[in-house]
């Protein structure tokens, strides 16, 4: 009899059911079986946060989690933090904050981001950099990524294009 | 980093943990969180029969202060330890569990 399990899980809204070794790690079973590139691999020692995911809505990192853990729970990966076109206000702070060089960070960043802002709306700046004190930018862009969540706790709607654009 | 093939189980209580554990005499581990685990696995420094995931049995995730005590459950996690008025009344074990739950 193959090792294996069957996992039904929600990603990103939707129902999955697939059959996985047990040793099949998060990270892997979102981009390899099911397409979601967004979520990076770095370090694959739990340590850089590349691969931050939400799992029930709190910041988890996918590399160190088993696809057989999260059985009827609710993951959300980086697709599904914009609304269509709608960019999250993170996301939005990023560009507007230039919180990203080469960018390999950034949706793990994003996605401690989110889940700080879910929990706690205002935060301090020490309140920021604690939220992604277990995500690594090897760029060393600290500075750009701290302002651009500060950015979005103070833009909870986002910002007009204009002045995004600018 | 693939960990080496193992068994998976996931008991709903305390009593199917302990017969698991018997059943594999030695050969299974137990699985909480998994964050000192699980890179262990991928290392290959450690190659169990089996895991067993405790996650789905419930009210392991206690933190209780008593009789001069500190009682953690195995499923309490950093996260909640940084949080609890217990722990943060305790400043050394404060300032350690800040720094290992990252996320």
């Amino acid at each position: 009899m193959p090792n294996t399990h069957q996992v039904t899980l929600a990603v990103n809204g939707e129902s999955v059911t697939r059959e996985v070794e047990p040793r099949q790690l998060l990270v892997y079973f979102l981009r390899d079986q099911l397409g979601l590139t967004g979520t990076h691999v770095g370090c694959d020692t739990s340590q850089c946060g590349a691969c931050t995911i939400h799992l029930n809505g709190k910041a988890v990192k996918s590399c160190t989690i088993l696809a057989v853990q999260v059985e009827g729970q609710q993951v959300t990966t980086i697709e599904a933090i914009a609304k269509g076109d709608q960019l999250d206000p993170v996301q939005e702070g990023f560009r507007v904050k230039h919180g990203l060089q080469c960018g390999y960070c950034t949706p793990g960043m994003i996605m401690s981001g989110t889940a700080l802002l879910a929990e706690n709306p205002h935060p301090s700046e020490a309140d920021v950099r604690h939220a992604i004190d277990g995500n690594l930018c090897r760029c060393t862009g600290y500075h750009g990524i701290v302002e651009a969540i500060k950015w979005a706790a103070e833009h909870p709607e986002g910002a007009p294009r204009a002045e995004v654009a600018s | 980093m693939i960990p080496a093939e193992f068994e998976y189980h996931a008991p709903t209580s305390v009593q199917q943990a302990i017969d698991l554990l018997k059943q594999y005499d030695g050969e299974a581990k137990i699985l909480a969180g998994g964050h000192s685990l699980l890179p262990l696995l991928k290392l290959r420094f450690l190659q169990p029969a089996a895991l067993i995931d405790i996650a789905r049995i419930p009210n392991l995730d206690y933190i209780r202060a008593a009789d001069g005590k500190l009682i953690v459950g195995a499923l309490a996690t950093y996260n909640a330890l940084e949080r609890s008025e217990a722990v943060q009344r305790l400043g050394v074990l404060h300032d350690v569990v800040q720094q290992v739950g990252d996320v």
